[in-house]
């Protein structure tokens, strides 16, 4: 609980009563809350600081020598270890579950083993606003983190748990994995193709780092597979804008135009008001439609350099989306009112789905797709069969998500299943 | 050794435990793939099984057994020849004899009962793909005549 003071600023009532037992008058503190978190007022209160100390901090200055550095627990304890006196609660805690032994898989000590063993299934409700191990006891009074996505439906999918493992073993080196030594100069048009495609892919890949970094201290760490699946797919997006730079400017092109449209797509999940919003709008639609794109990067790719690159990134990918899908699944069978939520997820595909058109619609990227696909810019009509392939692809596998999520967009897509080019 | 057959990928799983430490560096596979070769309105069937770092069984189905596969990967003999040949003659597979190449025009056929299921094409490519480029090194022999 909070008040908030004449100035506006919300005073915890736990800080306000330290204040009081410390002598600090009211306007102090909410000075020193001007600058500083409540945690780090905590810090000081905890600690005796008096007012006249923590005005010297709030001047920029050090506070005189006297400032405490320990709590008066910490003193005791000190005293304590010098007269030879350990504490040893831990040792005899009586609480916590012990003699848990988890069994080894063939491949080594999984998640999924150890959560075998014990506190496996997240609770649908986080027990605590705290980062506390799943499977620890926390003391009574703690700060709380202020998390906002606490319930099992709003963050999980069914298959996160593997999926980390896997993302961990299958992670690879831009420097070291892709045969760069290989890149042979390619004529001028399918340089060009090459580059502005790979502008494209740089500017769009690490969307997928910041918006699960964004949602990610909202997550409660009762989830913290999630997080941590999110933390490797933040890694494989650094990995993603890596490889597309690198390749734009290895073989004698470079990074080429980026268009205003793009970034309204990126700035559209970005700032997607849920977290349920915005990863439909980037796991499921956005990468899902990378997913498709780089299978066509892989699929006229002009040398091994592009080939490997393309095959390694829609692997990470296909993880990305195969969360997405299984969160929407799970989010959609856990949602305390599944009518309501389907909605308004149907809204949101209405519109996902007129900015799949940004791109497929996007001369910037059909046009060096088709001059790849077809050999040079010659033969670019030619090359355009492939884009339509593409979009066929897209439209397919999007719709073929959905259903396994259980939201029914076959019956009413507002993208048309054959490219109308 | 004959294509398809059990022998033949069997071979092949033995040139990959050869290498071992690519496999590993690739890292986990779980999937079971169900191969079909087609010739007319026959067809052969292997149920290959992908655990951890590769191949851990295979087997023939008889015509009509039910599989318990993922996905499966199907297309004409004359596509699965050539590409087998096309990798025997360069060591692996060249730019157009990829299996991401060759299934996205549907030249080979992804099929599965949930997009889930085929998505595991895409997880594990790059296994999927070095475990067919060291078929280069098992002599194979066709139906009818020739072999890589
Ligand atoms: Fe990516
Ligand atoms: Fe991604």
């Amino acid at each position: 609980m909070s008040e908030v003071s004449e100035q506006g600023i919300a005073v915890p009532d736990k800080l306000a009563k330290l204040a009081r037992e410390n002598e600090w008058p009211l306007d102090k503190l909410e000075r020193m809350l001007g600058l500083f978190s409540p945690f780090q007022v905590q810090i000081l209160l905890d600690r005796k600081m008096t007012a006249d100390q923590a005005e010297r901090l709030l001047a920029g200055e050090r506070p005189d020598e006297n400032a405490p550095l320990y709590t008066p627990e910490q003193e005791e304890y000190i005293d304590k270890l010098k007269a030879g006196q350990y504490d040893l609660r831990w040792l005899n805690d009586q609480e916590p579950t012990w003699g848990i032994r988890s069994s080894l898989s063939s491949r080594g000590l999984t998640l999924m083993d150890i959560n075998k063993a014990y506190a496996g299934e997240p609770e649908d409700v986080a027990p605590t606003d705290s980062m506390a191990p799943r499977g620890a006891v926390l003391e009574e009074e703690y700060p709380g983190m202020g998390y906002s996505l606490n319930s099992k439906y709003q963050v999980w999918s069914d298959n996160v748990v593997p999926l980390y493992e896997e993302a961990v073993s299958r992670q690879w080196s831009v420097t070291r994995d892709i045969p760069w030594q290989d890149l042979k100069p390619l004529p001028d048009d399918l340089e060009r193709a090459q580059c502005e495609f790979c502008t494209f892919l740089t500017e769009v890949e690490m969307i997928a780092s910041d918006f699960p970094a964004k949602w990610l201290w909202r997550m409660n760490q009762h989830y913290h597979e999630v997080k941590m699946f999110l933390c490797t797919q933040a890694m494989d997006e650094a990995r993603h804008l890596e490889v597309f730079r690198k390749r734009a400017l290895a073989n004698g092109g470079g990074l080429l135009h980026a268009r205003a449209e793009t970034e309204l797509g990126l700035a559209n999940i970005l700032h997607a008001p849920s977290y349920i919003q915005g990863s439909f709008l980037m796991h499921v639609v956005g990468e899902g439609l990378v997913l498709d794109i780089f299978r066509a990067g892989e699929f006229l790719a002009q040398n091994k350099v592009e080939k490997e690159m393309y095959r390694l990134c829609l692997q990470d990918e296909a993880r990305h989306v195969s969360y997405g899908t299984m969160h929407l699944k799970y989010f959609l069978e856990n949602h305390p009112d599944r009518e309501t939520a389907e909605r308004e997820l149907h809204a949101v595909a209405e519109i996902a789905e007129r900015s799949f058109t940004g791109f497929l619609c996007n001369s910037f990227i059909i046009e060096p797709l088709a001059v790849l696909a077809g050999g040079g810019i010659k033969h670019i009509d030619k090359g355009m069969d492939a884009v339509k392939i593409v979009w066929k692809r897209i439209t397919d596998e999007y719709l073929n998500r959905c259903d396994l999520a259980g939201l029914d967009r076959r019956s009413r897509i507002a993208l048309p299943a054959e490219a109308p080019y | 050794m004959q294509f398809p057959s059990v022998q033949w990928f069997e071979a092949v799983q033995q040139e990959a435990d050869t290498e071992a430490d690519t496999f590993r560096r690739m890292g986990f596979c779980d999937a079971t793939v169900l191969f079909e070769s087609r010739s007319g309105e026959d067809s052969r069937r292997f149920v290959l099984d992908f655990e951890d770092y590769g191949m851990t069984s295979v087997r023939e189905l008889r015509k009509g057994e039910a599989d318990d596969a993922h996905f499966s990967l199907a297309a004409e003999d004359a596509v699965w020849r050539e590409m087998i040949e096309n990798i025997h003659v360069n060591g692996e597979a060249d730019l157009e004899h990829t299996l991401n190449r060759l299934q996205l025009p549907g030249t080979v056929e992804l099929a599965a009962s949930d997009q889930q299921n085929a998505d595991l094409f895409y997880r594990y490519n790059q296994t999927f793909q070095e475990f067919f480029n060291l078929s280069c090194r098992v002599e194979s022999e066709f139906a009818g005549a020739g072999s890589a």
